[in-house]
């Protein structure tokens, strides 16, 4: 299973954490700094798997985001880039062309993203298209709410409750 | 109208980017905290909900501590619109844990957004749930997710298939009520709730595969049926797990695994299979030979011509695959030797460390000759670190069941020698316990010893690398000790009492002294001739000189080998007596020490009356 998600930047910054396992605070920002330390000084040439406190964190750089996850050490991990690769995929379809810029500005939308494509450590949808499917219905969802809430007539009632 | 001027999460992000030093990152952070504070109290939703959206962030990304929100969190993730409820929802998930008190609030509200008619509401929960979930949720509520399970949405049905495992592993207990219905699922019509089903099937196996072994036809007819890479490798992993539970099972997929390895151009499902084959398929030539065919293709493909195509990954994952089918099929190393060896060269630190395990363990007393050979040509360009895993590993290797490989030792103490003199040489204490090691056992190669002991100490050059100092130790501790078998005595002597070795740490320097000892009662005991009397007076003269200050060393040790030696010399040079004096000292050294056992301490009886 997979324990978390990480996407952090070639200058350190973190984009994106998603923990599938408990992690206090604390330990979830050593681990931060931790797989920082280990991964962003990797040269392009090396392999992409590093072990790390008996577990493994599969990783892969797109453009300037390193995108990592922590697998037990019996995980298979080609598999684990295709993960990877698989979320990043959705990703590009969603904003189009994504770059680290919008994941910046948009990170819930990144989170409700990994939420199709993870659950509970497990991959749960491997078709993009499906995934795609589902994220537009629910913006739709949650763009008709919005609209709701900035009509007129619901502002008015809220100012005069 | 207050949210007109509630900063939102935009805004947020924004001022944080402008921040140039990351005090002034700390600074707003916390100002915006406080902004937060005030803003998650208010009673207009559209506020508190973004006030807990930028709170989110904050949490995700910079580590703020949130959870002094969470009832707010709470009432955010009770509101009726969706778009407010997906934000409290995700905080939900992102910050509680096992110890938020909250928690029992929102088990009701759980269960109305789990029977919720649409689907996304109902699958938001379930992810939350995944999260979050403690023994008492989830007890409460196995059987809303056991309902989810039939539900005709797909959406649904996967979700709560894999949020199962959530529940199994947080409440065992509703193994045996919900056991059935996860197992149903593999009937599902949908691939994707299958492929869930599988999922589950192997994390709960991985901790107890004995339940599962009924399952393993359902699974036999996935494995030749299917054709999604994602189930095939799960499948693969769950029948590793449950063949050494029957050793019928391995047979019986003997074939569909050959099949899968023929059929895919997935290299991670090979893989896959090939770790299935090691763990239970062992005996059965036929796979074994399939698996090092396909795992030979993977190692010639990670190579590219010049190295610029080179895959790092295939190459790691190879070398560690060839390592675990060598018990069974050691021709795999031998007929991809070259590529083995080229990987000790590699950019990639792990690849090298692959590639030096594999070829230590193919050693035999046979080919060690040439494997050290190799190490040795690699150690020479390599840097530091991987330079002295490849030295310590031929040391190792060598002194394996007290040298049960080394069939000619005085190639051997060649080595040793070669090997001290490598650059970014650090073993100095492990060749120091060989050298003196294989001078006690190996009584035909002591010439040699002496030899190397002679050249160590007369090339001083080697002498800066500080780790050399412990093999300076065991070279003077030989020439002492092998006195008979050395040569030039007085080259020795001159050797061992060079200014160069003030400058030794104390303990070499005492190991000197004792040698000079040893050399000077042998030499001045069968000084026969006249020429010899003069050469050891010129030998005493040698030693007044470069000893003389040491005897006033600080280190205790050296300080009294001194004194010991100067107290020999007063005494050979009053000539009344010293002959048998010399004579019964030189005896006194020739005989060999036998070992001590370490107990023996023990055994020494108390005296009585003595306290210590």
């Amino acid at each position: 299973q997979i324990r978390f998600v990480l996407l952090i930047s070639r200058q350190g910054k973190v984009r994106l954490t998603k923990w599938y396992s408990p992690y206090t605070q604390k330990e979830r920002l050593k681990a931060i700094r931790e797989l920082s330390a280990l991964i962003l000084p990797r040269g392009p040439k090396l392999c992409n798997f590093v072990e790390w406190k008996g577990l493994k964190v599969v990783y892969k750089r797109y453009a300037s985001l390193y995108f990592c996850i922590c697998v037990d050490s019996e995980d298979n991990e080609l598999d684990g880039l295709e993960v990877i690769h698989h979320y990043v995929q959705v990703l590009d379809r969603y904003f189009g062309n994504v770059c680290e810029l919008d994941l910046i500005f948009n990170f819930h939308k990144a989170y409700f993203i990994l939420d199709e494509i993870l659950i509970a450590g497990e991959l749960q949808e491997s078709s993009k298209k499906s995934v795609s499917r589902v994220i537009s219905a629910q913006d739709t969802l949650v763009e008709n709410a919005k609209e709701q809430a900035s009509s007129l007539s619901n502002m008015i009632a809220q100012a005069t409750k | 109208m207050d949210y007109l001027f509630q900063r939102s999460l935009d805004d947020l992000v924004k001022g944080l980017r402008s921040q140039a030093a990351a005090s002034g990152e700390s600074r707003y952070v916390a100002k915006a905290l406080e902004e937060i504070r005030k803003e998650i109290k208010a009673t207009d939703p559209h506020i508190k909900a973004a006030a807990v959206h930028k709170l989110a962030y904050l949490n995700a990304l910079h580590g703020v501590d949130m959870a002094w929100a969470a009832f707010q969190v709470v009432e955010v993730m009770s509101m009726p619109k969706f778009s407010h409820k997906k934000i409290g929802y995700l905080a939900a998930s992102q910050s509680f844990t096992d110890s938020t008190d909250v928690l029992l609030l929102i088990t009701n509200l759980l269960k109305k957004d789990l029977s919720s008619k649409n689907e996304f509401e109902a699958g938001m929960a379930l992810e939350c749930l995944s999260r979050i979930a403690t023994p008492d949720l989830v007890r409460d509520l196995t059987q809303d997710v056991l309902t989810m399970l039939g539900s005709s949405k797909l959406y649904i049905r996967k979700k709560a298939t894999l949020v199962l495992f959530k529940v199994f592993s947080k409440h065992p207990e509703s193994i045996r009520v919900a056991f059935k219905r996860l197992v149903e699922k593999l009937d599902d019509r949908d691939s994707q709730v299958v492929a869930a089903c599988v999922s589950v099937l192997h994390e709960l196996a991985r901790q107890d595969p004995q339940p599962y072994l009924l399952l393993a036809p359902e699974l036999y007819r996935l494995l030749v049926e299917s054709t999604n890479n994602w189930l095939l490798i799960k499948l693969v992993k769950l029948f590793a797990l449950l063949m050494p539970l029957e050793p019928r099972l391995a047979k019986k997929i003997a074939e569909p695994l050959c099949e899968q390895m023929r059929r895919t151009s997935a290299k991670s499902l090979v893989l896959e299979c090939i770790r299935t084959i090691t763990v239970g398929l062992l005996d059965n030539t036929e796979v074994v030979e399939l698996a090092a065919g396909k795992l030979q293709e993977i190692l010639a493909a990670s190579h590219g011509g010049d190295g610029e195509d080179d895959d790092p990954n295939l190459k790691y994952l190879g070398l560690q695959a060839v390592l675990d089918l060598l018990p069974v099929y050691p021709q795999l190393v031998t007929q991809s030797k070259s590529v083995i060896i080229s990987c000790l060269n590699d950019v990639d630190p792990s690849v090298q460390m692959a590639s030096l395990r594999l070829i230590v363990s193919m050693v035999s007393d046979s080919n060690l000759a040439d494997t050290v050979q190799i190490l040795m040509r690699y150690a020479l360009s390599a840097e530091k670190i991987f330079c002295n895993e490849l030295l310590s590993s031929i040391l190792s290797t060598c002194s394996r069941s007290f040298y049960e490989l080394v069939t000619d030792f005085s190639w051997y103490v060649g080595v040793l020698g070669e090997l001290v003199r490598v650059p970014n040489f650090e073993q100095g204490k492990e060749v120091e316990r060989q050298l003196v090691d294989i001078g006690l056992r190996v009584e035909s190669v002591r010439k040699d010893l002496s030899r190397l002991a002679r050249d160590f100490l007369i090339d001083s050059s080697t002498w800066e690398n500080s780790h050399i100092h412990r093999v300076l130790a065991a070279a003077a501790w030989i020439a002492g000790e092998y006195v008979e078998l050395a040569g030039d005595l007085f080259e020795i002597v001159e050797a061992l009492l060079q200014p160069r070795m003030k400058k030794l740490p104390p303990s070499v320097q005492a190991v000197f002294l004792q040698a000079v000892l040893k050399i000077l009662v042998h030499f001045a005991s069968a000084a026969a001739t006249a020429v010899d009397a003069e050469v050891v007076d010129k030998m005493v003269t040698l030693i007044r000189e470069n000893a003389g200050s040491l005897q006033s060393h600080v280190d205790t040790e050296v300080q009294e080998r001194a004194s010991n030696l100067f107290g020999l010399i007063s005494f050979i040079e009053d000539e009344a007596g010293s002959g048998e004096m010399l004579a019964g000292i030189r005896e006194a050294f020739a005989k060999d020490l036998g070992p001590v056992s370490q107990f023996s301490q023990q055994r020494v009886v108390v005296p009585d009356g003595l306290e210590l």
